[in-house]
């Protein structure tokens, strides 16, 4: 007996006794992947999953958007929208480098170069070989150039890291050196990419790659002091050449629910409530909970709530024909309607979306309610829930190439060669055709302003017209131009220790 | 009584000791067969087991089940007679050949078994700082979860109820500060040697005795899970040749301490106009939303234990039902626990079987402190159900809209949410006794936990408005396997004594969990019973996950103690154990704890201080981790993503890594230094325990912030920081008066801790200052932060210097420029304590016992987020604000400050009982009880909201966070029975 009790024991205690390796059951062991093209696809699909963030207030799109004209979130009664004063900051200018928003902005960026080298890194280990790899690694290749093209914009002077096998700490290159970086990286690999957005929809393509050279090549006069108007029109041109892309005959087609049909969207970001919702609270497309009153939502049978908070400055709206313009219908405005066609009451009186707003930010007189006119350029799709809108957000439309190139003309001192690229997108709004005489700075930084209100363009427009330090409602003039930078977010500097910060802002 | 399960260790154990340690001494004397029968007093009932040996010879016997013996000895012998927990008696024969013993008790404290964990020690033996208590100390009252029990019992163990009367809140354990950053901080639970159990499943009429490792040296033993500090229950176990039948019994009333001070309906009107606001916000009803949602509970418990058997086979089985109910309507919970132990003594007494199973289920229905929320800011102008402009969609119930403004009536009735719980455990432990001496022990233990959760928002839940009915189920199963073998020694020589053990530890732990969630339902009927009924699913709109992981846990241990006389005590621990959650490099640790200690009392120089009883001197020094981490943490896995991407006309999956790897992963490492003494003095009357320690954990894990590229994420789970804790603990329990009829004890308990973050940066982590507490709603601040060399628990913020003539705020201006920025902000505040404190006092006379515990906190400053919110007329009109903003004339904004950090210093009387033990001389009750006790009666504090005793765990303490459940008054009376 006793021996049998020993013996059992000891079996017991030496029986796998020391093997801790870890059973995983519900996830994948990243060196049982990488096996098979599907696999290889499925991981490099991150990519566009990624850019789901995009449009969130509280990232990018929030940033470059709510720092100008075109977008404000004013403390409203009720103590609502203060959110630590997020959105003051941003609209009037005064952020820091702790500001929240911006980390979010720099850290959905660097995330997007980092993932798509490890993409990179992951191809160039393997040596299965399948029909579309080549394609798949300029297309990565040419979507972190447009991560990187995007962070030299917003932060001029940023961290450069290209191979994930080197883990050390980035060292910081100036705005001109990835500036150079991402035009030969576009030029490299825009020849292995697709003609036609419709040809790979929602990827990066020929088109797409181009635009984002027009758009380096039309800053670089503001950037660096060295234009490059000519290399700008042939961008554009390289764009129209294609013929695989043309103007929607009504303006409102690129922002429909099912907009993917549009012929004039170069690059969109593909939601869908079921298949591409973002999955997670930052990652979701949510114009309609960001803007519309409460009670909005009964006017577009939404299900979900909605937050009653951005909305656009009076001067920017009053840039707006509300008469002959059919683009000003990207702006609710004036007594609302609910889906019956009777008032919409909120309290017993009607909602009245006015362009008046009290102040940015003052306790004792804050925004109404009912304050700011409201944004409708995208369709508000019937019976919408889930937080996230199943339209596809437009980053770049073939209006721009238009614009851009006419722009490019005009500071060529060839305003004649713009008019018909600028009346060719004008023609479908009901406005007056242009002529060359009309067509100054201005006129073109206001017309911009209206084609592509809350797109995304806003702030490269405001900076490329010296508007950006201006006084604006709201906002008084700046002493200097710092602000055309946003600030190294502080916890990116405390991250690493290479980076230098931006002129005109204390960490 | 004492440990009776113990006596049949001790028999076999101490019959080999003497057996050993006897000198043979044999002096020639006429020898003759005395027998005799040893008696327990107290139960009057035969003593099976008591060793009977001649003084200075090496031959003994043990009494037999009747407590007869019979033995050799000569007239003039001396007869030891010595039993475990009982005074050893000395008896001289003289010519008779029967005698008569009577066993009592031994009264002195310092003879209680201790349970260390792998064995066990006495009082006056142990040299690690433990604490106990016995089933006698336990408090009555509604006792939902036995943790209640150690409530202002142990110095150093902070126990909160952060959810107040919530019959499913839980209860947060913190002994000796705060030494984790991110990890499990709450203390491992060893139930009958069971690690890891689960004490709610346990009732506390089933525990004999608590006992608490509280340093460093005694937790080392327990390894890597040993650093918050080990909880031993030890559960009652049969009295073999009694049969006995315990019934008993209590019901319990709630109702409502305190609640948010809000403004009436007609305060209300009063401060619309007061504020020049327009009378639209009056909707014309008065409506008192915190009554429409609450109750007056009534809570019912029985419970039934038989126990009994032969010596050689005895059991006890158990058990319990409860249906607590909540104060907020609807909330509930249902438990029935039971327990069933069986020992068997087998192989001449060498071998014993405990077999130990328990099973417990529970079936609870939850308080959403949401609602709580939403009714306490609910404008109490507005009718609770609809009149004829409330659009249809919103059924029969009043609506405004607003942000996240809900009906609180609405979200109560049109709300399901239940869950169900169940928990098996079974164990069974062997111990062999090899040669003198030697024991071999093997527990092998089983437990199985399966818990779901159902959700169901019907149509009219104004929150889910247009869902259509929404049902959500949250199904998870644990199983745990563990074995445990481990060699016993023990030995005394001379004036030495040796116990010794070392042993093996495997254990293994699974989980599955499963969720699914669907809406748009034909009908509310369905609840959340017929998940596939809703519309949703065919829509793509309804989400299903599941999950599997699991975890193992390897050790090797041993200890050794050894004692001089009793005087000089030594005690040495060591575990090397391997997680399998730490990373590939870091896999095992080696944890070693020493202590010893010096009984003063004992020394030749302290025999003529007579008031003196036992004085001991102790130093203890250990090392433990913490492993509660979460799996895979240090892996490199791939997981499918949230979202697909568009690839030629199809959506496809789309992998993405799950985190940043860290191959370097390991536990964190708390070293504790501890001293302390114990004392007895007059008589053993006063007994005073005292400790001072000195704990500094390194290797804290926390997520980082990372650069990016060259991680994939900005996240990154390291072992980086270093906090310090040091602080002392008193306890003084004493007999001020006793007489015939007439018995008072006191026991006063004191601690003080105190913490500092030392580090959280280090060459490839580095940390600025930690943001925490944050408020999100319409504010988006934090309000407390940590640097290095700070205390944690810190609130950081402007300062509040009053008001101006204007109602305006005025803050202190640190940096001088014009306007508050963060550049003003300062330290604000404090959330610990600077000293915890309990006082129970219990007077017995005759029949009649009545006692009450108070318990108490000194300087612990809360941050009141209902003030910060309410308190000023910013929400005025869309909601309801504090009665308060009425006392001055401010009129801005909700904004954090000093302002609302208060001191939430408080005196509580935690537990007032009367009881009559009813004497009866009937013969088939032996016992019979009755008595009233009222928990939570009275808060002593200048605290200006609901109960400042909240939550201390974790970083962001002492925010009393808006969504609350309310504080209650219990009332209880209950009845015991014994047969």
């Amino acid at each position: 007996m006793k021996k049998i009790l020993i013996t059992t024991v000891f079996i017991l205690s030496f029986f796998s006794c020391t093997n801790l390796d870890e059973t995983i059951y519900s996830s994948i062991p990243s060196d049982k992947f990488f096996t098979t093209e599907e696999e290889f696809l499925m991981s490099a699909g991150r990519v566009y999953s990624h850019l789901l963030g995009y449009t969130h207030y509280y990232n990018i799109w929030g940033t470059i958007t709510v720092s100008t004209d075109e977008a404000l979130s004013p403390l409203r009664e009720f103590n609502q929208w203060d959110d630590g004063g997020v959105w003051r900051d941003l609209h009037a200018h005064t952020f820091t480098p702790a500001h929240d928003n911006i980390y979010q902005t720099w850290d959905f960026l660097f995330t997007g170069i980092s993932l798509c080298n490890q993409i990179l890194y992951e191809f160039s280990q393997s040596t299965l070989d399948f029909p579309v790899k080549e394609n798949m690694i300029a297309e990565i290749k040419v979507m972190r150039a447009w991560f990187y093209f995007n962070a030299m914009d917003l932060f001029g002077n940023i961290p450069l890291s290209i191979d994930f096998a080197d883990v050390s700490i980035p060292q910081q290159k100036t705005r001109a050196e990835i500036f150079s970086f991402v035009e030969e990286e576009l030029k490299n690999n825009a020849s292995s990419l697709a003609n036609s957005p419709s040809e790979n929809y929602g990827r990066a393509t020929k088109p797409f790659a181009y635009t984002i050279l027009a758009k380096m090549y039309l800053n670089s006069e503001k950037w660096f002091g060295a234009p490059k108007w000519q290399e700008t029109v042939d961008a554009c041109d390289s764009v129209i050449k294609l013929g695989t892309l043309q103007l929607e005959n009504d303006y409102f087609t690129n922002f429909k629910v099912n907009n993917q049909s549009s012929k004039e969207n170069i690059f969109a970001i593909v939601y869908d409530k079921v298949y591409a919702n973002g999955g997670n609270w930052a990652r979701r497309f949510r114009f309609h909970q960001l803007t519309l009153h409460w009670e909005s939502t009964r006017t577009f049978g939404i299900i979900d709530e909605s937050w009653n908070g951005f909305c656009t400055s009076k001067s920017f709206f009053e840039t707006f024909d509300l008469t002959s313009d059919s683009r000003s219908n990207t702006w609710l405005y004036g007594p609302q309607l609910d889906a019956s066609g009777a008032p919409l009451l909120w309290y017993g009186t009607q909602v009245n979306y006015t362009p008046e707003i009290n102040s940015l930010f003052d306790w004792s007189n804050p925004a109404r309610h009912n304050q700011g006119v409201r944004f409708a350029k995208y369709e508000y799709e019937n019976g919408l829930q889930g937080e996230c809108m199943s339209n596809d957000y437009a980053v770049y439309r073939y209006a721009d190439i238009l614009m851009m190139k006419g722009e490019a003309l005009v500071r060529q001192g060839n305003a004649e060669l713009a008019v018909p690229l600028f009346n060719e997108v004008r023609s479908r709004t009901g406005l007056p055709d242009y002529t060359a005489a009309e067509l100054t700075l201005d006129e073109i930084y206001a017309e911009r302003g209206r084609e592509f209100a809350w797109e995304g363009s806003r702030r490269q427009d405001m900076i490329r017209f010296g508007k950006w330090t201006a006084a604006r409602d709201h906002k008084p003039a700046e002493a200097d131009n710092h602000t055309e930078l946003f600030p190294v977010p502080a916890r990116a500097m405390v991250n690493n220790s290479n980076l230098v910060q931006n002129s005109g802002y204390t960490n | 009584m004492k440990i009776h399960v113990k006596r049949k260790f001790a028999v076999i154990l101490f019959t080999a000791i003497m057996l050993a340690g006897s000198v043979y001494a044999g002096y020639a004397q006429q020898k003759r067969t005395v027998s005799g029968k040893v008696t327990e007093t107290a139960t009057n009932t035969p003593l099976s087991g008591t060793t009977v040996n001649v003084k200075g010879a090496n031959s003994a016997v043990t009494t037999d089940a009747d407590g007869n013996f019979s033995i050799t000895a000569a007239s003039g012998d001396v007869l030891v007679f010595y039993f475990m927990g009982y005074v050893t008696q000395e008896i001289e024969i003289s010519n008779q050949s029967h005698i008569e013993v009577f066993m009592v008790e031994d009264i002195s404290e310092l003879d209680e078994l201790i349970v260390i964990g792998y064995g066990t020690t006495t009082k006056k033996e142990v040299t690690g700082s433990v604490s106990s208590i016995t089933s006698d100390d336990f408090k009555s009252g509604n006792i939902t979860d036995p943790v209640q029990l150690l409530q202002g019992q142990i110095a150093g163990l902070n126990i909160i109820r952060p959810d107040g009367g919530d019959p499913n809140g839980s209860f947060q354990i913190q002994l000796r500060g705060i030494t984790t950053m991110s990890g499990g901080a709450s203390p491992l639970i060893v139930i009958d040697g069971v690690v890891g159990g689960d004490l709610s499943s346990l009732s506390s009429s089933e525990i004999q005795t608590i006992d608490v490792l509280r340093d460093g040296s005694a937790a080392a033993i327990y390894g890597t899970r040993a650093t918050n500090g080990v909880i031993l229950v030890t559960t009652k176990k049969a009295v073999p040749g009694t049969s006995r039948l315990e019934f008993s019994s209590y019901i319990a009333y709630q109702t409502v301490d305190k609640k948010p001070d809000m403004l009436t309906a007609d305060e209300f009107r009063a401060a619309l106009a007061r504020y020049g606001m327009s009378n639209s916000a009056d909707h014309g009803a008065s409506t008192d939303w915190f009554d429409q949602v609450t109750q007056s509970p009534l809570t019912q418990n029985y419970e039934l234990s038989s126990s009994g058997g032969a010596r050689s086979l005895s059991y006890r089985a158990g058990i319990s039902w409860t249906n607590d109910r909540g104060l907020v309507k609807k909330s509930s919970k249902e438990s029935l626990r039971t327990r069933i132990n069986v020992s068997q003594l087998l192989v001449n007494d060498r071998l014993r079987l405990d077999y130990n199973v328990t099973y417990s289920t529970s079936k609870s229905v939850y308080a959403d402190t949401y609602i709580l929320r939403q009714a306490m800011f609910h404008n109490p102008t507005e009718p609770i159900y609809a009149d004829e402009n409330t659009p249809a969609q919103y059924g029969n119930y009043y609506y405004v809209g607003a942000m996240e403004y809900y009906n609180p009536v609405a979200m109560l009735e049109q709300f399901d949410d239940s869950g169900k719980r169940k928990q098996f455990t079974g164990s069974i432990n062997a111990s062999l006794s090899i040669i003198d001496g030697f024991k071999i022990h093997t527990l092998v233990s089983f437990t199985e936990t399966g818990e779901s959760y159902g959700h169901y928002y019907g149509k009219y839940n104004p929150v889910y408005i247009g869902n259509d009915g929404r049902a959500e189920t949250y199904n998870n199963h644990g199983k745990s396997k563990s074995i445990e073998p481990y060699l016993d020694y023990s030995a005394l020589f001379n004036d030495h004594r040796i116990q010794a053990i070392f042993g093996y530890s495997y254990s293994e732990q699974w989980n599955e969990s499963y969720s699914a969630m669907n809406y748009k339902f034909d009908s509310d009927m369905f609840s959340f019973y017929n998940l596939g009924a809703g519309a949703a699913i065919k829509d793509g709109l309804a989400t299903m996950s599941s999950s599997k992981s699991s975890s193992k846990l390897i050790s090797f241990f041993g200890r050794v103690m050894y004692n001089y006389k009793e005087k000089y005590l030594l005690s040495a621990s060591l575990r090397h154990e391997g997680s399998s959650r730490f990373g590939k490099n870091h896999k095992w640790g080696l944890f070693p704890g020493l202590s010893i200690g010096w009984r003063l009392s004992k020394e030749a120089f302290m025999e003529n201080v007579k008031w003196v009883n036992d004085i001991k001197l102790r130093a203890g020094f250990g090392v433990t981790g913490n492993q509660e981490i979460g799996n895979y943490q240090s892996l490199a896995i791939l997981r499918k993503g949230a979202s697909n991407f568009y690839y030629n006309g199809n959506w496809m999956s789309t992998y993405e890594p799950g985190r940043n790897p860290n191959f370097d992963l390991k536990w964190e490492k708390k070293q504790e230094f501890n001293i302390g003494f114990d004392a007895g003095i007059f008589d053993n009357r006063l007994n005073v325990n005292f400790d001072f320690y000195n704990r500094r954990t390194t290797d804290l894990l926390y997520t980082y912030s990372v650069p990016v590229p060259p991680n994939l994420y900005n996240r990154k789970f390291a072992n980086v920081g270093i906090i310090d804790n040091k602080g002392v603990e008193l306890r003084i329990s004493g007999i001020p008066y006793t007489s015939k009829n007439f018995r008072w004890n006191v026991t006063g308990t004191i601690s003080h801790n105190t913490n500092k973050l030392v580090s959280f940066s280090n060459a490839d982590y580095a940390m600025d200052a930690l943001d925490l507490g944050y408020f999100g709603d319409d504010l988006k601040i934090y309000t407390m932060r940590i640097e290095e060399g700070w205390s944690l628990g810190n609130f950081y913020g402007p300062k509040f210097l009053g008001f101006d003539d204007s109602g305006g705020a005025k803050y202190e201006d640190l940096d001088g420029v014009e306007g508050i920025s963060e550049a003003d902000y300062q330290i604000i505040g404090n959330a610990y304590p600077d000293f915890i404190f309990s006082l129970q006092n219990t007077f017995t006379y005759k029949n009649f016992d009545f006692s009450f515990l108070i318990r108490g906190s000194i300087g612990n400053d809360v941050l009141n987020q209902t003030r910060v919110y309410y308190e000023g007329p910013a929400y005025l009109g869309t909601k309801n604000i504090l009665k308060s903003s009425l006392d001055s004339d401010y009129t801005g904004g909700a904004y954090y400050s000093s302002r609302f950090v208060e001191d939430g210093s408080f005196l509580k009387l935690d537990n007032i009982t009367i009881g009559y033990n009813v004497s009866l001389k009937s013969e088939y009750i032996s016992k019979l009880r009755i008595y009233i006790t009222g928990q939570n009666l009275l808060t002593v504090t200048g605290y200006r909201g609901i109960d400042p005793e909240i939550s201390l765990s974790g970083l962001q303490p002492g925010i009393d966070w808006y969504d609350f459940y309310p504080r209650t008054k219990t009332f209880v009376a209950g009845i015991k029975i014994t047969f």
